[in-house]
C-alpha cells in the first residue's frame, strides 16, 4: 500500500517535447527567465533542472506541501424551506462538494520556487493532480503568491480549487 | 413524471445518491418521425467532465450520452395564469464546438445542420447528385432519385448543391432558432456517470420542451438563446388554418406520409382509389396504376397519342376496341353513345379544334361547351423533344398540353426541346385543382370509363382506357414516339396507364376537402 501523501508532482522540463506540453512549456518559460548562457554563474535554466531532478534520470520530483495545509469543503444542496422549521434537502448534481485548498511552500530554495511557478504557469487554467492522502484529485490554481524573503531563499503559497 | 420518482421526492430526507441531475437535449434538426437519433444532441452542464448516460425513454431501451457541455438554463417555472415565461439558455458562442469531427458530429450519424440531409447519402442520377432528405432510417437507397420523388418511403431526394457534397456540417449558432430544447431532471441514482452500463430504467420529473426564439445576446464568449413555450410563438394561430367557406386551402397532392405538417391533407396520387389484392391468402394495398388529369376548370385532361378519328357515324359506347375521336359533321346526325369522344372541327358550328366528352348514350347533338350533354375534354401528347409546342394566345385552355414524368403541362410560349419540368418560362403544370368542392369531387370520386382495348393486345383492369408501357429503363419516366405506337410512361418503377374518366362518380369515397362548405360567408 502506498504511503499517505500531501503532494504533487511536476515534470521535468524538457526542450524536445512537443509544444503544449508542460515539459516544452516550463522549458521554454524558464529559458526566457533565465536564459542558456553557461556563464550565467549556475544560474541558468539548465542549473535549474539539475538542483530540482539531479543528473540522474529522474523525469519528474514530488512537492511535498508544507505543514499548515488547509482544505476548505462546501457542499451544494437544494433546500425547500417549509413554515413549519422543516427542511427539504437534495444534494445539487453530480459531484456537490466544492473544495478548495491554500497550500504553502515556505523558504524554500529559489530553485525550487521558479520550477513550480514556471509550473503553475504553463499549466493554468488547465488542472493538475495533487495527491491528498491516498487519494489523487484534480485541482487547478487561479493564484499564487511568491515572497521573496532572501534572493535564494523564497516561499510560495497557492490557493487550489478542485475540479472533477 | 415517473410514479417512482413522484414517490421519493416527496420524502423529507433523501438519500446522499438522490442528487439532483439535469440534463439537456437540443434538437438540430427537425424531428420528422419517431426514429431520429442523430438530430438530438444531448448535453449535460453537472460537475464532471464525464459523459453521463440515461434512458430518457423517448425512444426505446437505449440510454442516451450526454456529453459534457458549458451550458446554463435559468427561469424555467410554470405557472397558472399570465404570460408563459420566457427562460434563457446560455451556451459558449463556440460554433466549431458543434461542427463536423466533433464530438456531437460522429457520436452516431453524420448530419449537415444547414440542410438537414444525411451527408455522405448521394447518389448519382442521370450525371446529377442528388442527396436524401433525412426522413427515415439512414440507409443508402439503390433506388434511383427523380426531384420530390418519395422512393418507397425512404425519403425524398433533392438535387445536392456544393455545400452538401463537402461531407462538413456549416452549423452556425443562428440555425437553432426555432429549434426544440428539452430540459430533463433526475435522479443521480438513475444515470450512470462515466463509460459503465446505464441503468435501464428512466424515472425522471416532468421535462420541459421550449422552442429557441431569438438570441437574447450574444458576446465574445457566450451567446444566450431566449426560449419559448412551443405554444407561445408569434404569428402562429391554432387552428393553423384559415377557415373559408368555398375554397380547399391544401396544397394540391400535398400529402405524404412523411410529412406531418399541415399543410395539406390531398392524398390524391391522380389515380382512382387504391384497391386490395389477395395473393395466396396475403391481402395486399395496390396503387391503382391509371392517371387521371383535369384541368383547373375541371376538364378531364387525356392523351391524344392513342386517339384516330373517323367520320362514321357510330356509337362510341365504350364497346370498341379502341379510342375514336368522332369527327362532328357540319349538318349534325351523328350519333354518339356515352363516354364518347367527339372533335370538332372547323366549319362546324362553335368553337373549333375542341374535343367533347358525350355524357349520355344516343346523344345526337352538337358538341357545344354549352349544352349539358356534352363535356369539355383538353387533349395532350407526351412530350417529345424534337417536337415544336405553341401556346394559344387567344384562349390559353387552348395551348399545347404535353405530358412529362407523371405530370401534364401547358405550354406558355412556343418552344423546341425544353424540358417540361425544368423551364417554368415556357411551361406550366396543367394538373391543378379547382379548389372547389366539385373540383374534389372528380378527382377523388373518380371512376373509369368503359374499356378500350389497344392495338398492342395489352389491357389494364376493366373500365380503365389503358395502354401498357414499354419503355427502356434509360428512358423511365418520360413517354417517347416511336414510329406509329406509342410507348409511355413507367413512374417510380410501376407501370402507369393514362385514364379517361367517366362523368361519374364513386360516392362511397369521402373527400378531404379542407374548406368549410357550411360556413356562412361573412361580409
Amino acid at each position: 500500500m502506498a504511503s499517505r501523501a500531501f503532494s504533487f508532482s511536476i515534470p521535468k522540463p524538457n526542450d524536445s517535447f512537443s509544444i503544449g506540453t508542460p515539459q516544452k512549456d516550463m522549458f521554454t518559460d524558464l529559458t526566457a527567465k533565465y536564459g542558456t548562457a553557461t556563464s550565467g554563474g549556475g544560474e541558468t535554466v539548465t542549473d535549474i533542472i539539475e538542483y530540482n531532478f539531479g543528473t540522474g534520470a529522474a523525469t519528474s520530483v514530488e512537492i511535498k506541501f508544507d505543514r499548515g495545509f488547509a482544505r476548505q469543503t462546501q457542499h451544494r444542496a437544494l433546500i425547500a424551506n417549509f413554515g413549519d422549521g422543516y427542511e427539504q434537502r437534495v444534494r445539487d448534481g453530480i459531484n456537490p462538494k466544492v473544495e478548495s485548498f491554500n497550500m504553502n511552500l515556505a523558504n524554500r530554495r529559489w530553485e525550487e520556487i521558479a520550477l513550480i511557478s514556471s509550473f503553475i504557469d504553463s499549466t493554468s487554467p488547465s488542472h493538475f493532480n495533487i495527491t491528498l492522502e491516498l487519494e489523487t484529485i484534480k485541482v487547478v490554481c487561479n493564484a499564487y503568491n511568491v515572497n521573496i524573503g532572501h534572493d535564494a531563499v523564497q516561499s510560495i503559497s497557492m490557493q487550489l480549487k478542485r475540479v472533477y | 413524471m415517473s410514479d417512482v420518482i413522484a414517490k421519493e421526492v416527496q420524502d423529507l430526507e433523501m438519500a446522499p445518491q438522490e442528487a439532483f441531475v439535469t440534463l439537456y437535449e437540443i434538437e438540430v434538426i427537425e424531428d420528422t418521425d419517431s426514429t431520429g437519433q442523430s438530430r438530438t444532441l444531448y448535453f449535460h452542464a453537472e460537475n464532471t467532465e464525464e459523459d453521463i448516460k440515461f434512458n430518457n425513454g423517448d425512444t426505446g431501451s437505449q440510454p442516451k450520452i450526454y456529453t459534457a457541455f458549458p451550458m446554463i438554463m435559468q427561469g424555467v417555472e410554470s405557472r397558472g395564469d399570465g404570460a408563459s415565461n420566457r427562460p434563457t439558455v446560455t451556451i459558449p458562442n463556440v460554433e466549431s464546438i458543434l461542427r463536423s469531427g466533433s464530438a456531437f458530429d460522429t457520436e452516431s450519424y453524420p448530419w449537415d445542420a444547414e440542410n438537414a440531409y444525411i451527408t455522405g447519402d448521394v447518389v448519382t442520377y442521370d450525371g446529377k447528385q442528388y442527396v436524401r432528405e433525412l426522413v427515415t432510417t439512414p440507409t443508402v437507397n439503390s433506388t434511383l432519385p427523380s426531384a420530390n420523388q418519395t422512393a418507397n418511403g425512404n425519403g425524398v431526394w433533392v438535387l445536392a448543391t456544393a455545400s452538401d457534397l463537402d461531407g462538413k456540417n456549416e452549423l452556425v449558432l443562428e440555425d437553432l432558432i426555432g429549434k426544440r430544447v428539452t430540459r430533463r431532471q433526475t435522479l443521480s441514482k438513475y444515470v450512470q456517470v462515466g463509460s459503465a452500463t446505464a441503468p435501464s430504467n428512466h424515472f425522471q420529473f416532468p421535462k420541459s420542451i421550449y422552442v429557441i426564439d431569438r438570441i437574447s445576446a450574444k458576446n465574445p464568449i457566450s451567446i444566450t438563446f431566449e426560449l419559448s413555450s412551443p405554444f407561445d410563438l408569434q404569428n402562429v394561430k391554432l387552428p393553423n388554418r384559415v377557415v373559408t367557406s368555398q375554397y380547399c386551402p391544401w396544397v394540391y397532392k400535398g400529402w405524404k406520409e412523411s410529412n406531418t405538417d399541415v399543410k395539406s391533407a390531398c392524398y390524391w396520387k391522380g389515380t382512382v382509389r387504391d384497391t386490395f389484392t389477395e395473393t395466396g391468402g396475403t391481402v395486399q394495398l395496390a396503387e391503382s396504376p391509371i392517371m387521371y388529369f383535369y384541368t383547373i376548370d375541371d376538364e378531364p385532361l387525356i392523351l391524344h397519342d392513342l386517339g384516330t378519328y373517323t367520320n362514321a357515324n357510330t356509337v362510341q359506347d365504350g364497346t370498341v376496341s379502341s379510342l375514336i375521336f368522332t369527327t362532328a359533321h357540319p349538318s349534325g346526325g351523328r350519333n354518339y353513345g356515352i363516354n364518347g369522344i367527339a372533335y370538332v372541327p372547323s366549319g362546324v358550328a362553335g368553337v373549333p379544334d375542341m374535343f367533347f366528352q358525350s355524357l349520355q348514350s344516343g346523344n345526337t347533338q352538337t358538341p357545344s361547351e354549352s349544352s349539358n350533354q356534352w363535356r369539355v375534354v383538353r387533349v395532350y401528347t407526351i412530350w417529345h423533344e424534337n417536337e415544336t409546342y405553341n401556346p394559344y394566345i387567344p384562349d390559353s385552355r387552348r395551348s399545347d398540353y404535353v405530358y412529362d414524368k407523371g405530370i401534364v403541362y401547358k405550354c406558355l410560349k412556343t418552344n423546341t426541346n425544353k424540358v417540361p419540368g425544368d423551364n417554368p418560362n415556357f411551361w406550366v403544370q396543367a394538373d391543378v385543382c379547382g379548389k372547389l368542392l366539385s373540383s374534389c369531387k372528380r378527382r377523388y370520386q373518380v371512376k373509369g370509363a368503359k374499356r378500350f382495348t389497344l392495338s398492342d393486345g395489352n389491357r389494364g383492369p376493366d373500365n380503365v382506357y389503358n395502354h401498357r408501357p414499354n419503355i427502356p429503363l434509360s428512358r423511365k419516366d418520360r413517354g417517347s414516339l416511336s414510329g406509329s405506337s406509342v410507348q409511355v410512361s413507367s413512374y417510380n418503377g410501376t407501370a402507369r396507364f393514362h385514364g379517361l374518366p367517366k362523368n361519374e362518380f364513386d360516392n362511397s369515397i369521402s373527400l378531404p376537402f379542407g374548406g368549410f362548405p357550411g360556413t356562412r360567408r361573412l361580409r
